[in-house]
């Protein structure tokens, strides 16, 4: 029975009728769980400072796996520093993972701008290539790996300043060490990528070396060195690739995205494991065009079939192979014995793949609307839009119970103004961004396996207003920089300067007055948007909608910064300057 | 075991304290705990069930929750898809029949669990959830009767620990 002062009149205590005192921590213990289970982070971090029971209770793992799956779920990253399996966490390390991501997520929606913390500055001792890093660079939580001037691969543990491990490319690789594919491996905490070595022959289409490197960064307490190693080499005609993707690195899977001259049809050159040479190829019967169309190869959720998707003028097609019918009808081996392959001619396919979701099919589905309304994905869909690059990007963390695993897709377009008025700019950019699934339906009465429906029903459209460019090879594009689910860049705004009031003067007729001669000056913030949950759209009221904020970086760094990336793990965006410092700031 | 789906078919329920209620077999096996019992008991009838953790004043809310959902379609099983969906919202009928004093709901909670009414149980904790929803550690407090046993040494460790660093 719980004592309560009912005011200046005292019922002798003997004489109070047995009280039913219904407390909330008196309640049974799993219904005290089930509704703690309905609040979300914020209530639950303030339950816990009532009192002993309910700090008790609140404080059961149970209770932060399921937050922490729920974030998960929705594709929300948690800083889970290198650890494999959310049951291996304690309950201490967990709910801080989750309070930080659920704080950072209601942060977004504030209008205020995101205070940074102070700037922890890397001078790279060795300088990375130029140009613009962007083929180059490959940030791994904190570690930077880059070809550097002096023909090395060199990689920086950011954290403690100093670089960890170099490469030696200067026997085997061509000056460029063109980095075309990475896959990360989280268990084993390394990092796989295949890139370009010499030019073999000018015959065949430009015939080419590719590399498949392993680099596995140290454990984060010790002190040794990342170690290198070469686990495949290959052959190909370069001309002809499209792009390479390593598909499964535990199982040493990997393709090349082939183009054939005759038709711009595409095939798929598939290794189905880089230690043995077994492979085969699809021909998918799509088309594919340089700047026009997007494209993705991955595997699906359940690693048993190959999932490519395409989209080009506006209409997305998916198609799915099964990797056991490729083992099946495997041919020989050209890979292992070093042999260069051409695919050409284009092999005549005796069945017609049909691809799914081709947007003629459902013109009511509401898949490629824009989020924002105000924005055309594709304005003046011509010569003038360009598909400019394309960022396919799977989820770092560990496989969780029941929970999806999204591919997130980036997609960046350029448009030309044919004609912009004076002062204006002479190209726009967009980036657009969805989740799509992995998961693979084999329910579908005529047996075929088919790619299941996208995962978000819409696409998200940030258009870059005014971006800082930064030189690529021989083009230009925004200094931009992408995490699963966040994208940041450099924009310019205009500003008027403040007008100063004369003594004297009321301010309306200080400003009508002084109002002409008002000077505007150029200022540079950075940006981050957070890209929406999956599947949420505007005027539904679960989930999270996106919010793009303003990051307080120094405009001093901004102006030098000619690469920028994000890590959502660790809740950091770095700057590259072109005097090669790295300025790492914490924004939450 | 034919009887048991009659829906004409009335259930006798003795309170805690010894009141009788009357009611059909549709809206008392609304509870899964009478519905058990009642398969158990099989064809005697007359055998009343006694419901000792429940009150007359608490059974006559709760029969009158079950007797408005008494047509609602048996509750699909649990999916690890549904768990997420940590909806607060409660149907407009609800939302005014749990409008009763802390002790009631209180009450009505612990009866839905003891007589495993799911829908009901969750109207409960939604409805304390919504209470807690928004509110500082002490309003919390005063809301529920909650004594801060803390010494003011843990409690400074646990603001610290559970600290919620908003951007205001």
């Amino acid at each position: 029975m719980s004592f309560r002062h009912s005011g200046a009149f005292q019922i002798p205590v003997g004489l109070i009728p047995e009280e039913k005192a219904y407390v909330l921590n008196q309640l049974p213990f799993d219904i005290i769980v089930k509704i703690l289970l309905l609040l979300d982070v914020r209530d639950l971090l303030y339950v816990a400072q009532t009192c002993q029971h309910l700090n008790r209770i609140c404080s059961s793992p149970f209770i932060w796996r399921y937050h922490a799956s729920c974030a998960i779920h929705r594709s929300r990253p948690l800083v889970l520093r290198n650890t494999t399996d959310l049951q291996q966490l304690d309950v201490h390390q967990l709910r801080q993972a989750v309070v930080r991501t659920a704080l950072l997520e209601h942060n977004w929606g504030n209008d205020k701008a995101v205070r940074v913390g102070m700037a922890k500055k890397v001078a790279l001792r060795f300088p990375v290539t130029s140009p613009r890093s962007l083929f180059y660079t490959v940030f791994v939580r904190k570690y930077l790996l880059s070809p550097t001037e002096d023909r090395h691969l060199t990689v920086w543990d950011l954290e403690r300043g100093k670089s960890i491990g170099k490469y030696d490319m200067r026997r085997t690789f061509a000056a460029s060490g063109l980095i075309l594919a990475v896959r990360e491996h989280y268990p084993s905490h390394s990092l796989f990528y295949i890139v370009t070595g010499n030019l073999i022959s000018a015959d065949f289409g430009h015939t080419m070396e590719f590399y498949i490197l392993h680099i596995t960064f140290p454990d984060e307490s010790s002190n040794e060195p990342a170690k290198f190693k070469q686990v495949a080499d290959f052959s190909f005609s370069m001309m002809q690739t499209v792009a390479m993707y390593i598909l499964d690195a535990v199982r040493r899977i990997v393709c090349v995205v082939c183009r054939y001259p005759e038709t711009d049809k595409l095939g798929i050159y598939v290794v189905l494991d880089w230690a043995t040479g077994e492979s085969n190829l699809i021909n998918t019967g799509l088309t594919y065009e340089y700047r026009k169309s997007v494209l993705g190869v991955r595997l699906s959720t359940d690693g048993q079939f190959i999932l490519i998707r395409t989209e080009r003028d506006g209409k997305e097609v998916m198609q799915c192979h099964s990797l056991a019918s490729l083992r099946e009808g495997q041919s020989p081996s050209c890979w292992k014995a070093k042999l260069f392959w051409t695919p050409s001619p284009e092999p005549q396919d005796e069945s017609e793949t049909d691809g799914y979701w081709n947007d003629e099919t459902d013109s009511n589905s509401p898949y490629f609307q824009p989020l924002f309304t105000t924005l055309n994905l594709y304005p003046d869909l011509n010569v003038n839009t360009v598909v400019f690059r394309c960022w396919n990007m799977s989820p770092w963390w560990p496989d969780y119970p029941n929970t999806p695993r999204p591919t997130s897709c980036v997609v960046l377009y350029r448009t030309t103004v044919t004609d912009p008025g004076p002062g204006a700019n002479t190209q726009t950019w967009r980036v657009s961004q969805y989740f799509t699934s992995g998961d693979v339906d084999k329910t579908h009465e005529d047996g075929v396996a088919r790619p299941l429906g996208p995962f978000a029903r819409r696409r998200f459209v940030i258009e870059l207003k005014d971006p800082v460019l930064a030189n690529v090879l021989d083009d230009e594009m925004p200094v931009l920089g992408f995490s699963y689910n966040q994208a940041a860049w450099i924009e310019q705004v205009v500003e008027e300067e403040a007008a100063v009031t004369p003594p004297g003067m009321a301010a309306n007729v200080a400003r009508r007055m002084l109002g002409r001669g008002r000077r505007t000056k150029k200022r540079l913030v950075a940006r981050i948007a957070s890209f929406p949950d999956p599947g949420t759209c505007p005027g539904e009221r679960s989930g999270m909608e996106s919010a793009i904020k303003t990051l307080d970086v120094p405009p001093r760094v901004l102006a030098a910064a000619r690469d920028i990336s994000i890590d959502a793990e660790l809740g950091t965006v770095s700057v590259i300057t072109k005097s090669n410092t790295v300025h790492i700031f914490s924004y939450c | 075991m034919s009887t048991t789906e009659d829906k004409t078919r009335k259930v006798k329920l003795v309170t805690s304290d010894n009141e009788e209620f009357e009611v059909d077999w549709e809206v008392a096996t609304r509870s899964v705990l009478i519905k058990h019992m009642l398969e158990d008991i099989g064809e005697s009838e007359e055998q009343a069930i006694p419901l000792p953790n429940v009150t007359a004043n608490v059974l006559k809310k709760v029969l009158e929750w079950c007797e408005h959902h008494r047509k609602d379609p048996e509750p699909a099983p649990e999916s690890s898809d549904d768990n997420r969906k940590r909806t607060l919202e409660i149907g407009d009928w609800d939302a005014k029949f749990i409008q009763v004093d802390q002790e009631m709901l209180f009450e009505i909670i612990l009866a839905a669990n003891y007589l495993d009414i799911k829908a009901l149980l969750d109207v409960g904790c939604k409805t304390v959830a919504n209470m807690i929803k928004g509110k500082q550690p002490e309003e919390i407090r005063k809301m529920f009767n909650i004594v801060n046993d803390f010494t003011p040494e843990e409690e400074a460790q646990i603001k610290k620990e559970n600290e919620w660093a908003e951007d205001r």
